[in-house]
């Protein structure tokens, strides 16, 4: 198993945690779901920095965006903002 | 389609499928999040994993690469230790001196040698020696290694990234980049003979020696090595004309 196979995999068994965590919680918000696997992605590949077939790192765009999509709503929420 | 490619685009599939299904038909946070997850998945394993190389067969193609140089240095019972270079059109070669009457050779004429012609045997400016291709003249090529690049960098992503013959490494560089010193973490390969890893290094070394040719673009000598199944420690040091 090379190191890329290896950070799939890694990745794919921390996934599951903050799943099983937040279901356990009665989470209803996806927000906070999507928020643990992007820092989880983020995480790991600053630890285990497995080399991408494409330059740019589309997974890592998609999941920020998402990421700071989530964190407005909340502090839009926070602030009393309703239009987001 | 490659395998991987496939599993990929099957996990992105059925992720996006039991998100939508979870989100907006059972309303339910839990499974749409974990049909997210599962699309995370598949599109790192698109993204990440390529169609792998068995480990076992570029391991028995590198040793056996390695037992064809052993038997010519045996038999010309050669052990000098080799410098590394890179010659004009980006190929690598080790170049084996002789032990003559005229002792080491000089920094300017091991320099000029990129420009000798590529023999077998070489007899050029009065170094005389041997010329072969180490083994990892080509993982270099396909790792894309260039001159002038980070060398800590393109070592990592030559023997761990691209080849996973070691699981680390860790390089400093000493006397304005003329020497380097190199920690490679449980290399996966070793070599039980003798004339190969007195003049090339063991085969983990030999392929960091043929990157540090590349990255420095200039010949590079093993000074020291110390193997361990567990690490590698390894000096290499540049040879310029000046």
């Amino acid at each position: 198993m090379d190191s890329r196979q290896r950070f799939v995999l890694v990745y794919a068994a921390m996934a599951m945690i903050p799943f099983t965590v937040f279901t356990f919680l009665n989470t209803t918000d996806i927000g906070i779901f999507v928020s643990a696997y992007t820092i989880e992605y983020f995480a790991l590949r600053l630890i285990m920095n497995p080399k991408l077939r494409l330059k740019v790192d589309v997974l890592g765009l998609i999941l920020l965006v998402l990421f700071v999509y989530f964190v407005a709503l909340r502090v839009a929420s926070i602030l009393g903002v309703t239009y987001l | 389609m490659e395998r991987n490619t496939l599993v990929g685009a099957d996990f992105l599939l059925m992720g996006f499928i039991i998100s939508g299904l979870g989100f907006f038909l059972a309303d339910d946070i839990p499974i749409a999040s974990f049909g997210f997850a599962l699309a995370v998945i598949g599109a790192l394993i698109l993204l990440i994993v390529p169609e792998p190389v068995p480990q076992d067969a570029l391991k028995a193609l590198l040793k056996d690469a390695v037992r064809n140089v052993e038997i010519i240095l045996e038999e010309s019972g050669l052990r000098n230790r080799a410098y590394f270079m890179r010659m004009e059109d980006g190929e690598v070669r080790a170049f084996i001196p002789l032990t003559g009457p005229d002792g080491k050779p000089l920094a300017p004429q091991v320099a000029e040698l990129d420009k000798a012609p590529r023999r077998f045997i070489v007899n050029h400016m009065g170094m005389r020696g041997l010329l072969v291709i180490p083994p990892g003249n080509e993982i270099v090529k396909l790792a894309k290694v260039e001159k002038g690049a980070d060398l800590e960098e393109a070592l990592r992503s030559t023997l761990v990234e691209y080849s996973d013959l070691a699981r680390g490494v860790l390089a400093i560089e000493e006397n304005g980049g003329n020497i380097a010193k190199i920690q490679i973490t449980k290399p996966q390969l070793g070599s039980d003979s003798p004339y190969f890893n007195d003049a090339l290094g063991t085969p983990v070394s030999c392929l960091a020696g043929c990157v540090a040719a590349v990255v420095k673009g200039m010949p590079m000598k093993i000074v020291e090595e110390r193997y361990d199944p567990e690490f590698i420690r390894l000096t290499l040091e540049g040879t310029s004309a000046s």
